[in-house]
């Protein structure tokens, strides 16, 4: 009787302490269920034109992921990938990084790496890459803002323009029709 | 048997260990004061957070799901007039910062978020709660602008200068005294839009400078050395026309100083503007592209006055019909030199140091003064 309880309370606590130890994975190791899913998906981003015109251009891009993932990935794709246009380019900076991205309560929060500051000089540069890393984190419905932070802080901008102090909205007149 | 009470004992244990070790602690808090007046408090802790703001009459309490640890300061003088004290404490569980404010503000005064650990930059996950009811230089606050001017000529400077500017050049530095205070009492806010140019206060900013170089062209040509050019000659011929004007900078100089800050250099700018009390502030720039070919005249306005846009059209009007580059338009934009001025302003992007064409044109004395004659004229239109 009494061994017959005792395999019982054993059996108790360990499903108690399986529980509260998944917990604790799940916080830590994302990456261990982000694999067992991972599908691909088709996000849209926006790109600039190689014509150096004030207009965004939409292009659907395939990646490979988590769903809860995707505002990541489609900001890594941005970054990271040539556009499939020629009429289009990349105009980030080689090396740039996002160091974070976080998302709370509808805004995002976007925190870049140094190399932002090797993008050309001149306010369009810095209008086009705004305004493209909003509009691509925008076209997910739980982003409705984006705040900017280099090397983890508050900026006033990145070259003395485009004011990084208040969060962006999306940005739909500087998009191509 | 015993044995497997023992494994018993040791799952017991292995469970309280697991919670207590997912339990998340406030390891500091600390707080500033920019220079915009804003509030910002940061909680730093071991784990992201979740939080709450709410309020007890008129006591802001900002609740967060955490332990407190205790080497955490409890107690907190700050130096605010919103807020002048802080106390956190630990009830139920969870870590209470109280401030005690000097009036009732609404949800549109304060903005809460959270910032993940970074381990690049060591930063811990953090909370952050920036007070902005008591915010200045933004134009949205017209009714208690003079309150707040006086409050923050008041209150010590919590960003220290740590270097001055270069006095070599003639800078229009703004002097802050107490009469100076007073008479932006009655005057601030009431920017003049009509009645013809004469006797209006224009700021003109010629974009980058010092340390700051700005755009360089292919042959060399520095934004900074064209910029400082072109308002010049501008700030004479607005002048002639009896127009009082100021100056951000007269010579190849940073603004607020070498080494400042993004914000602090961009301020410093505006605050020329500000502590002139100009009917509109003009800010010289002009682009650069990665696109060699690409060239022309823009003119940005944020729109948070009924005549920012008139004030970029009726300059951009002048330029596109005195010359035969191409015509980019007005637009919407946030620079924040324009944002962050009361006045009516535009940025203008005076065509494109990329672009070989322009940039020969930037070095010839015939277009920078054409140039400086249809800025003139087109802030001259505005105000008719």
């Amino acid at each position: 009787m009494m061994k017959k309880f005792l395999t019982v309370l054993c059996v108790v606590l360990m499903t108690l302490f399986a529980a509260a130890c998944t917990q604790e994975n799940n916080a830590v190791l994302p990456d261990a269920n982000a694999v067992a899913d991972s599908r691909e998906h088709t996000v849209t981003i926006y790109r600039v034109p190689a014509d150096g015109t004030e207009k965004l251009y939409a292009e659907k891009v395939t990646v490979k992921g988590d769903k809860e993932e995707l505002p990541l990935l489609a900001l890594e794709a941005l970054i990271n990938t040539k556009p499939q246009s020629d009429k289009l380019i990349n105009a980030f900076p080689k090396g740039l990084k996002i160091i974070s991205l976080t998302v709370d309560k509808g805004v995002a929060v976007v925190n870049l790496s140094k190399e932002i500051y090797n993008i050309e000089a001149g306010s369009y540069t810095e209008m086009m890459l705004t305004s493209a890393i909003t509009n691509t984190l925008t076209e997910f419905p739980e982003i409705k803002k984006v705040n900017f932070l280099i090397e983890g802080e508050k900026k006033a901008s990145i070259k003395g323009h485009i004011d990084l102090m208040d969060a962006f909205e999306r940005d739909t007149d500087i998009i191509a029709k | 048997m015993h044995k497997k009470i023992i494994c018993c004992l040791l799952f017991i244990i292995s469970i309280f260990a697991c919670v207590s070790a997912y339990a998340a602690e406030v390891t500091d808090v600390r707080w500033g004061l920019d220079r915009f007046n804003v509030l910002r408090l940061v909680v730093d802790l071991d784990s992201p957070p979740g939080y709450n703001i709410s309020f007890q009459g008129q006591t802001m309490l900002v609740t967060v799901n955490a332990k407190l640890d205790e080497k955490v300061t409890r107690s907190f003088k700050m130096r605010s007039t919103l807020a002048p004290t802080m106390t956190v404490e630990e009830s139920g569980g969870n870590t209470v910062l109280k401030l005690p404010l000097a009036r009732t503000i609404g949800t549109q005064d304060y903005n809460a978020f959270t910032l993940k650990n970074d381990p690049v930059t060591k930063r811990p996950n953090r909370l952050v709660v920036d007070i902005t009811a008591d915010k200045t230089a933004t134009p949205s606050v017209v009714i208690p602008k003079a309150n707040t001017s006086a409050e923050k000529a008041k209150a010590p400077v919590t960003v220290p200068k740590t270097t001055t500017p270069k006095t070599t050049a003639k800078v229009t530095v703004p002097k802050k005294t107490a009469v100076k205070t007073e008479e932006k009492k009655t005057t601030k806010s009431s920017f003049k839009t009509d009645g013809g140019l004469k006797g209006k206060k224009i700021t003109l900013d010629a974009g980058h400078g010092g340390s700051d170089p700005g755009a360089i062209g292919s042959n060399g040509t520095r934004e900074k050395d064209v910029t400082l050019k072109i308002t010049k000659k501008v700030q004479e011929l607005l002048k002639k026309k009896g127009a009082k004007v100021s100056m951000t900078r007269t010579g190849d100089t940073d603004v607020y100083g070498p080494n400042a800050s993004d914000s602090q250099e961009l301020q410093a700018r505006v605050d020329v503007a500000e502590d002139n009390d100009a009917d509109a502030f003009i800010s010289i720039h002009i682009n650069s592209s990665t696109n060699k070919s690409v060239g022309g005249f823009s003119s940005y306005y944020y729109p948070k006055t009924n005549n920012d846009a008139r004030l970029a059209q009726a300059v951009q009007d002048r330029l596109v019909k005195n010359f035969g580059l191409d015509d980019l338009g007005i637009r919407k934009a946030n620079f924040y030199v324009n944002k962050r001025c009361s006045m009516p302003s535009t940025l203008l992007e005076l065509a494109f140091i990329s672009n070989p064409k322009e940039e020969k044109l930037m070095n010839s004395n015939w277009y920078i003064n054409k140039l400086a004659k249809s800025i003139a004229d087109g802030i001259e239109d505005y105000f008719k």
